[in-house]
């Protein structure tokens, strides 16, 4: 078996939902070609937008992507999804297992709501990043992020669970209202970072956070050390380094149980 | 059947279905994970009063462990899984919670899950962290020198308890010699532990006893000082027998013991006082496996 690949082959910008990717299975693989899809405001058979090959309908390849297709890996569960270009909304919304590699940059709201699996985006992820889905009380659920690049404003808000690895910079008002789970960001850190968060590991290079909180002068860096030997076996380099990173336990004012490592 | 010029008798060991599980104990240096590891591990010789047959499985390299720390894996055997998830929570509780520096993580990957620090993160009142990062959860509880990480769950698997062999020797002194190099051998093998003081028995026994409130008595076929009183199974020229018990997560790695403990002790220079091996057994009704010692070593 090949993997299930979609050459997108339109010139136009508008926009096109790919939630359905996420529901093909074997039976429905039969009848793709007779799939119709809305393309602006016309319906349009499949094979009008996109060249079909493969027949793997758990390995998708999508190529030629652009930032108009939006919600890739909606819902998805046990896929995986390649994608060779950038995408556009909702990138791995809801998203309850499986893997999504990017290859380019994603659009608004990528991975709000994720609640298992893992999501390697290649290039940046533009703002409200892991954040919450309109009506739901917890935006990023559970699961394993990494962007290589940099990530927008108003991102990560209400983070339950689960990692995000931000290679680059992120913007203004993220990590809002966290309640738990490990954001390790290793560039600048923009404006109101981590307001009313409840809970939570920080892992940053950014120094400027480090008079929000209080010094545990510990020396036991045993999860840490943990931690980062899984990050680096998932991520299959090493993205922390060997210096000891600085510990800081509970926030000043507050006094809520919120860690952050500095590197 | 001679190997090597060591008398192999024509028996098997008889043993039994337990459940076992795997613990890797860390800690900042060596000297601390044995520490923990040693503790946990005591009074865990024999299910008849212990609950769980445990032992150091071997140590491990900084490079081996979830953390990068030196540490030991640690094997757990039980009859039933209650009984291994008590004696796991309460020893994991006292013997490594306790000891300064260590970490504890499961050793073992399945579907059947026990808990490991689900309740020991109680401990933290308030002040426990969660963590979970590729499908592992860990606790991280607040104590004095730092913090106690615990993975949540370990898994529990089939396994196989009571595989053993006997040395029947001339005398006290070869025997002992002889199952020491037996045990060395051992402790190099995965997925094997010899849960004994030392990984060796002396006080080999049998089912019941003329006390009704005992369920196993002293082996008197094979004590050397009633020889001439009970019916003995043991030749004249033989006057100290000791047993080694193995513990291993499959029939292949018992096996493998075993052949490689009796060819270690029929290339060593005690080999000459051995009048030969044995194997204790109940008549072949009690327990599944039966490891025939000259098939083993065929």
């Amino acid at each position: 078996m090949s993997a299930l690949t979609f050459k997108f082959k339109i010139k136009d910008k508008l926009r096109l939902d790919m939630s359905w990717l996420s529901t093909i299975d074997s039976a429905s693989l039969d009848v793709l070609n007779k799939k119709n899809i809305m393309y602006g405001n016309k319906m349009y058979n499949i094979s009008k937008l996109f060249s079909i090959s493969g027949n793997d309908c758990d390995n998708i390849k999508i190529l030629n992507s652009n930032d108009c297709l939006d919600n890739i890996g909606n819902n998805l569960s046990n896929k995986v999804i390649t994608i060779e270009g950038n995408v556009g909304l909702g990138l791995g919304r809801g998203m309850n297992s499986g893997i999504i590699n990017l290859k380019g940059n994603a659009g608004e709201g990528a991975c709000s709501g994720m609640k298992g699996g893992s999501v390697f985006i290649d290039g940046n992820a533009s703002n409200r990043f892991c954040c919450l889905p309109t009506g739901r009380s917890e935006g990023f659920v559970d699961g394993f992020v990494y962007v290589k690049k940099n990530v927008g404003s108003n991102s990560i808000s209400r983070m339950r669970r689960g990692n995000i690895i931000i290679g680059g910079n992120i913007g203004n008002n993220s990590c809002y209202q966290m309640i738990s789970g490990s954001v390790t960001i290793l560039g600048k850190i923009g404006k109101d970072f981590g307001l009313d968060a409840r809970r939570g590991t920080f892992i940053v290079k950014d120094k400027s956070l480090c008079k929000n909180y209080i010094n545990a002068n510990v020396t036991d860096l045993t999860y840490y050390n943990f931690y980062k030997s899984q990050v680096n076996s998932i991520l299959r380099k090493s993205i922390y380094g060997s210096k000891e990173p600085k510990r800081y336990f509970g926030h000043k004012k507050n006094k809520e149980l919120i860690e952050l490592f500095v590197l | 059947m001679k190997l090597n010029g060591l008398f192999i008798e024509k028996t098997f060991a008889e043993a039994f279905n337990m459940k076992a599980s795997r613990i890797i104990v860390t800690a900042d240096n060596k000297k601390w994970a044995k520490n923990a590891s040693l503790s946990f591990t005591g009074f865990a010789t024999s299910v008849i009063a212990c609950g769980v047959e445990a032992g150091i499985e071997r140590e491990l390299k900084k490079s081996e462990t979830p953390d990068g720390r030196p540490g030991c894996s640690i094997l757990l055997f039980s009859m039933s899984r209650s009984q291994l998830e008590k004696q796991l929570e309460t020893r994991a509780g006292q013997c490594i919670l306790t000891c300064p520096t260590t970490a504890l993580y499961s050793g073992l990957n399945g579907d059947d899950m026990i808990p490991l620090g689900k309740n020991l993160k109680y401990f933290g009142d308030g002040y426990q962290i969660s963590k979970k990062i590729n499908k592992r959860r860990l606790w991280r509880i607040p104590v004095m020198d730092g913090e106690f990480v615990c993975e949540e769950k370990t898994a529990r698997v089939p396994a196989i308890g009571g595989g053993n062999f006997l040395i029947l020797s001339k005398n006290r002194k070869s025997c002992l010699a002889a199952c020491e190099i037996a045990v060395k051998v051992m402790a190099k093998l995965d997925n094997i532990i010899t849960p004994f003081p030392g990984g060796v028995v002396r006080s080999g026994s049998k089912v019941g006893s003329k006390y009704k409130a005992l369920i196993a008595s002293t082996n008197d076929a094979f004590c050397p000082s009633l020889k001439g009183i009970t019916g003995s199974k043991l030749s004249s020229k033989v006057s100290a027998v000791m047993e080694i018990v193995i513990n291993g997560l499959t029939k292949e790695d018992i096996d493998l013991a075993i052949k490689k403990s009796l060819i270690a002790i029929s290339k060593s220079v005690y080999k000459k006082d051995i009048v030969s091996v044995s194997a204790g057994n109940y008549g072949g009704k009690l327990g599944k496996y039966h490891f025939h010692l000259r098939d083993i070593l065929k």
